[in-house]
């Protein structure tokens, strides 16, 4: 891990303030080390013993001669600290960050040397949630160190801030944040560190505990911040112009402000050609309103427009539901439950068994509840249809979200059909158009209406179009691509 | 309560300012309303074959009053309330001002209680009024303190929304009989005036412009976009009216309620038949941009003149649009509600408009 020091931009909690102030913890090993007067303090499952051994003592062995302040000058190590008068809460802080302190029992200076174990993180994974076909085949993981690396290599540019705040009461999270000097608007960057900051909670452990905290509306059900396990998303986002930051202990980037369209991209969009990327985003974005609207609007029409069904079609939807003695609010209700019930159970269940409750799940509960005649095989394949939908959405966040806004839906077509269900379209839109994220609207491209953000949105255009960044962001470079001539018929270069 | 507020002009934070270009949005979003499922009728009742030119009459008069609003507007700075203050002195510009705030929610009362009337009849014949008022009074309760430019995207959403049913009129086109429009001009200048008095209630809406002007970035360039809104306004309304007049016989239409609703009876697609229902969901989306610029003017009206909250006046004024449709309970009565509406609208537009542009011209305007 890397060892900080940074500004305390956080307060501390009091009560904890005042006990580690008091004494220093009780975990650290003093003693002597057996070398002129030198003792030191440690915690030992936090060092490396085995550097200690090595380097430190060897070097103080060797040069015992030497006084504590010129020690410190000649200690060949780059982390290393002095404190002329140090008192326990920055003894505490400096060993519990995985330091050695060193000290010459004769004068009242004391040295620092940052040692920590290596930390048996996990290696760096293909992702799991984010997979793409093509691609790199790269994803977080849980050390700060190691994704910052992630991003570092893919960004050889100075203008890349990295920025470090210290989160979290007790935990003392690491939280990162980056973007580019040159290019991210000053705002945006601004109003994330000031809400991070601002933060006073006990434990971070994950970044989403952070963006649950700053998101500017927290009681909308829709997510206002994008995570992302895969290091090229959060590239790619910094250099439109957005805002990310990491976490210790997190696998998850999280970058802002984001509008809703960005949740029904996935990166894979990128890496296809065009024409597919749009077609797949088309198809994702049809598949939203489907999952939403499709159990409501088959409630309603059979409740109260039977009328609007051709007769052919009629017959079919009647048949199918002559025995059912459910009104079809109910059975909607019911089949999505049961739909919501095998997700949670499969989400909750190891791989392989998760595998077969699905199976079991799917096929047997589903056909013996028709067979049974408790619902309809209509109503089935269309609320599964819509579940399957709403899988398709690539953020885990947003997908959430959008099979929670089908249930207010499908009781909403129970009262007066589809004219609740059009009011219940305006309730969602309104409340879109009320949400922000990081201060910019998010329904950005259709509302305010942008149309040359269009090109990355519902489509994606060819790269050699884009040639400027997003203009909802309000970005300081707009140009993304310097020029990009056209070659004429039968000219060469 | 400060009674001095509307002396000094409208302060808006410019995050809450809209681009002059939505404008039309707003414009168009407020104009069009319930009044397009049955306008035609009304004015058939006095020139008949010649309705279309009565509303090309309308549509060029709201032209000419949008124009009058922009030049008092522009001269004066502010809004219609600061504007009172200035020409009639303190202690006048209370009632006048307040009269504006009753009239908006007076026409959001309208609206929403005739289009309820339109979904008992077609819809659900047994449905209580205050159930359907209930919804979309808590509905434009919720949008309205969002504020203006939450509202200004709905209107954008209900036009994207909404549009496309312009193009159900090509099946009463294709069936109707254009000898229907035969005699052209075949009435008197006096019945004409009639059907224009009567066409005013159909094209009322863009007065809240008065309202939110201050709340337009770089208004002047706003005004050719409020042009643009109501031309396509005007557009619509013709094509309703032609296709209206080209499918029923002029008897057949005085005998109908809901003519527009009538004509969607034949829009047949492969996949849905009885297309009315479809339509009247969707006028849902139209009605709601009508209430909720309605109630936000009415209670933007308080808050220039009594310094009240929004947040705060907005609760009393949707309890007032949730009760007050349930009081008019009979076809006549809500007749009756809409001839009035469309009486003080008239007068408001074509003479008390004209009356502040007079004065204006002879004010003097507003410092830069």
């Amino acid at each position: 891990m890397r060892f900080f020091k940074t500004e305390k931009s956080v307060k501390s909690n009091p009560a904890v303030e005042q006990k580690e102030n008091k004494h220093l913890d009780t975990n650290i090993l003093w003693q002597e080390t057996g070398i002129s007067d030198w003792e030191s303090g440690y915690i030992e499952s936090l060092i490396s013993q085995e550097r200690f051994n090595k380097e430190v003592l060897r070097f103080l062995q060797d040069h015992q001669q030497l006084s504590s302040k010129e020690m410190f000058e000649q200690l060949p190590f780059g982390n290393k600290y002095w404190e002329d008068e140090p008192d326990n809460k920055t003894i505490n802080e400096m060993i519990l960050q995985g330091c050695v302190a060193l000290k010459k029992r004769s004068s009242s200076g004391m040295l620092f040397i940052h040692i920590m174990k290596e930390e048996m993180a996990r290696s760096i994974n293909v992702p799991e949630i984010e997979f793409s076909v093509i691609g790199p085949k790269e994803a977080f993981n849980e050390e700060l160190e190691t994704n910052l690396l992630l991003i570092q290599k893919r960004l050889p540019t100075s203008a890349l801030q990295i920025e470090f705040i210290e989160i979290g009461l007790r935990t003392k999270t690491k939280v990162a944040v980056l973007y580019l000097k040159d290019i991210a608007n000053e705002e945006n960057v601004e109003t994330l560190k000031k809400r991070l900051a601002g933060i006073e909670y006990d434990h971070i452990l994950d970044s989403s505990y952070l963006i649950q905290m700053i998101e500017d509306n927290k009681m909308s059900i829709f997510p206002q911040f994008i995570d992302t396990e895969r290091p090229d998303r959060i590239v790619a986002s910094l250099i439109e112009g957005k805002v990310a930051f990491l976490t210790q202990g997190s696998p998850h980037g999280v970058y802002g402000p984001v509008s809703i369209l960005e949740f029904f991209a996935a990166f894979d969009d990128y890496f296809l050609s065009w024409h597919i990327a749009s077609l797949f985003r088309l198809m994702r974005m049809f598949a939203v309103f489907f999952s939403i609207f499709a159990t409501p609007i088959y409630v309603s029409v059979i409740t109260f427009h039977p009328e609007l069904i051709p007769d052919d079609l009629l017959s079919t939807l009647t048949t199918s539901r002559t025995d059912i003695p459910f009104p079809p609010v109910l059975e909607a209700l019911f089949l999505e439950l049961t739909i919501e019930l095998l997700r949670e159970a499969g989400a909750r269940l190891p791989t392989k068994v998760g595998q077969t409750i699905g199976i079991v799940g799917g096929i047997v509960i589903g056909t013996a509840s028709v067979e049974a005649g408790l619902t309809s095989n209509v109503l089935l394949i269309i609320v599964s249809l819509s579940a399957l939908a709403s899988f398709t959405t690539p953020v885990y966040r947003m997908s959430n979200a959008i099979r929670l806004v089908r249930f207010p839906m499908i009781i909403l077509s129970g009262f007066w059909g589809l004219l609740s269900l059009a009011l219940g379209l305006m309730m969602i839109i309104s409340h879109l158009l009320g949400l922000t994220s990081l201060g910019r609207p998010y329904l950005a491209p259709i509302y305010p209406p942008i149309l040359s953000d269009w090109k990355d949105s519902f489509i994606r255009l060819p790269f050699y179009v884009q040639k400027k960044r997003p203009k909802q962001l309000m970005v300081k470079e707009k140009q993304k691509m310097s020029w990009w001539k056209k070659r004429d018929i039968d000219e060469f270069e | 309560m400060n009674l001095n507020k509307s002396k000094f002009p409208p302060q808006v934070h410019e995050k809450a300012k809209i681009a002059p270009q939505l404008v039309f949005f707003l414009v168009i979003g407020a104009q069009i309303g319930v009044g397009i499922l049955g306008f035609v009728r009304y004015i058939a009742i006095f020139v008949n074959q010649d309705s279309w030119l009565v509303v090309l009459a309308g549509g060029i008069g709201v032209h000419l009053i949008i124009w009058m609003m922009f030049s008092i507007l522009n001269k004066h700075g502010g809004d219609i309330f600061n504007i009172h203050h200035q020409f009639f002195g303190k202690w006048l510009s209370i009632p006048l001002s307040s009269l504006l705030s009753i009239y908006y929610l007076g026409t959001a009362i309208v609206i929403l209680r005739t289009f309820i009337e339109a979904v008992q009849n077609w819809m659900f014949p047994g449905i209580p009024t205050w159930t359907l008022s209930l919804f979309f009074a808590v509905l434009t309760l919720y949008i309205v303190t969002k504020g203006f430019r939450v509202i200004t995207g709905i209107a954008f959403f209900s036009f994207v929304l909404t549009v496309w049913i312009v193009f159900t009129h090509y099946f009463p086109i294709k069936h109707g009989y254009f000898i229907n429009l035969m005699p052209f001009i075949d009435h008197k200048l006096g019945e004409f005036y009639q059907a224009f008095k009567v066409m005013v209630l159909s094209f009322i809406g863009f007065e809240y412009l008065l309202a939110y002007y201050p709340h337009i970035q770089d208004p002047k360039k706003a005004q050719k976009w409020a042009h643009y809104g109501s031309a396509s306004t005007t557009i619509i309304y013709l094509i309703t009216t032609i296709s209206t007049l080209m499918y029923f016989s002029p008897k057949q239409l005085q005998s109908l309620t809901w003519p527009t609703l009538q004509e969607w009876k034949i829009v047949t697609f492969p996949f849905v038949e009885r297309f009315e229902y479809i339509g009247i969901s969707f006028f849902c989306i139209v009605i709601l941009i009508n209430l909720v610029l309605a109630i936000w003017a009415s209670c933007r009206a308080l808050n220039r003149i009594f310094d009240i909250n929004i947040r705060l006046s907005v609760i009393p004024v949707s309890l007032i649009l949730f009760l007050a449709p349930a009081f008019f309970t009979t076809r006549f009565q809500v007749d009756e509600l809409n001839n009035y509406t469309g009486k003080i609208g008239f007068y408001f537009l074509y003479a008390y408009i004209p009356l502040l542009f007079i004065i204006s011209i002879f004010k003097k305007g507003a410092k830069k």
